[in-house]
């Protein structure tokens, strides 16, 4: 019981990681990964939501009808995201700024839907908890990772402390989200195959 | 602002996918094909003026003059999944086998980023209802550009031979941001 609870956690991170495996969120992974700050805060946001939303499923799944599933599950989802960027925008302006219209966007983050229909729906509240919690984390970790590497070499500073004297711009522009996320996709696939 | 310069900018400038990053995963999960590609591409040039408009008409005659701004995400979503809905019933009774392409890509019409995105920048920018609505239909078209030009390049790139370990997705990312750069060509105009 307590190792199917583990692989519960620990499956989203690394091994069905749903940006890596399934290319769920990527626009939230590209768009907000330019500072490193920026992408932990979303990174955390998205978790919050997500577990939030799970939970919120898991819990009214039998009362749902389940011709209406997909607008309940959206309602659910967007007062949650509704009750973060008030929160956000109410103690931290600044990062409501960074994040702009990344924030709302949340409601149609892939990932929260699909785990709330795949998962949280069908299991019960610890193991939906227990799934969202490693999903998310999956996310966190996938956009953090991007969001350094792209700010160190991008700008050539990590949190603000300047690492590096020169730079290479291109990667704070939109094409290199693309070329840092291919970068990340490489190393996985290789590792992959490694392991 | 002209409704010229609202087209021009959303289509090419400030393409949706190429330099806004949004609507990545629709952009690369249904350009495999060129045909997938164009179902959804035109699939959202018809839904995307229509959600536009009405979110637009919700968004100033209700939501703000009844201080409701704190609604916008449900209200939206709601309208965006409840057209998404109607469309759906008129195309099956229209025509029954272009319904059946369209149930391969559902998900992305409702979850969709770049619709959701379209509503909430035009809101955002405060655009009267027809401004919205050029700005969705510019921005369906621009998506429409990207995905196709895209789709066309991974069709010729199945064909190619390349290192094992770039195959698949790194190499359509590669692309998607060879073709984002080309796009940054427009910035100048």
């Amino acid at each position: 019981m307590k190792d199917k609870n583990l692989s519960c956690l620990t499956k989203g991170i690394i091994r069905e990681n749903p940006v890596l495996t399934m290319l769920l969120g990527l626009c939230p992974v590209l768009g907000v990964s330019t500072t490193a700050a920026g992408s932990l805060s979303m990174g955390l946001t998205t978790l919050l939501v997500l577990v939030c939303s799970a939970a919120s499923v898991s819990f009214l799944k039998n009362i749902i009808p389940p011709r209406f599933r997909l607008l309940c599950f959206l309602i659910i989802i967007s007062a949650f995201v509704s009750t973060a960027d008030i929160l956000i925008s109410a103690y931290l302006p600044r990062l409501h700024k960074t994040l702009g219209i990344y924030l709302p966007l949340i409601v149609v983050n892939g990932i929260i839907l699909n785990r709330t229909e795949l998962f949280a729906s069908q299991n019960n509240l610890k193991s939906a908890i227990l799934d969202a919690l490693g999903m998310g984390t999956g996310f966190t970790l996938i956009i953090t990772v991007l969001g350094i590497f792209r700010e160190i070499v991008g700008a050539g500073t990590l949190l603000g402390f300047r690492l590096l004297p020169d730079s290479a711009l291109i990667l704070l522009l939109p094409p290199g989200a693309f070329f840092a996320l291919a970068c990340l996709f490489i190393v996985f696939n290789r590792l992959r195959k490694v392991c | 602002m002209s409704y010229l310069t609202i087209f021009i900018s959303a289509v090419f400038i400030n393409n949706i996918v190429l330099s806004q990053l949004l609507g990545i995963s629709p952009f690369i999960r249904a350009s495999q094909k060129i045909s997938s590609a164009w179902g959804l591409s035109g699939t959202l040039i018809i839904v995307m003026p229509i959600i536009s408009i009405i979110t637009s008409l919700i968004y100033h005659d209700f939501l703000t003059s009844y201080r409701l701004g704190f609604l916008i995400m449900p209200a939206f979503i709601l309208i965006i999944a409840a057209i998404v809905q109607l469309f759906e019933l008129a195309i099956k009774k229209i025509s029954p086998s272009y319904s059946r392409t369209l149930e391969n890509f559902r998900p992305f019409l409702v979850v969709n980023c770049a619709v959701l995105g379209t509503a909430l920048l035009s809101a955002q920018k405060d655009f009267s209802p027809l401004h919205s609505a050029c700005f969705g239909l510019a921005n369906a078209l621009g998506f429409m550009l990207a995905i196709t030009l895209f789709a066309s390049l991974r069709e010729r790139l199945n064909n190619a031979s390349v290192p094992p370990l770039l195959k698949g997705i790194p190499l359509s990312l590669i692309t998607a941001g060879l073709l984002s750069m080309a796009f940054m060509g427009f910035a100048g105009i």
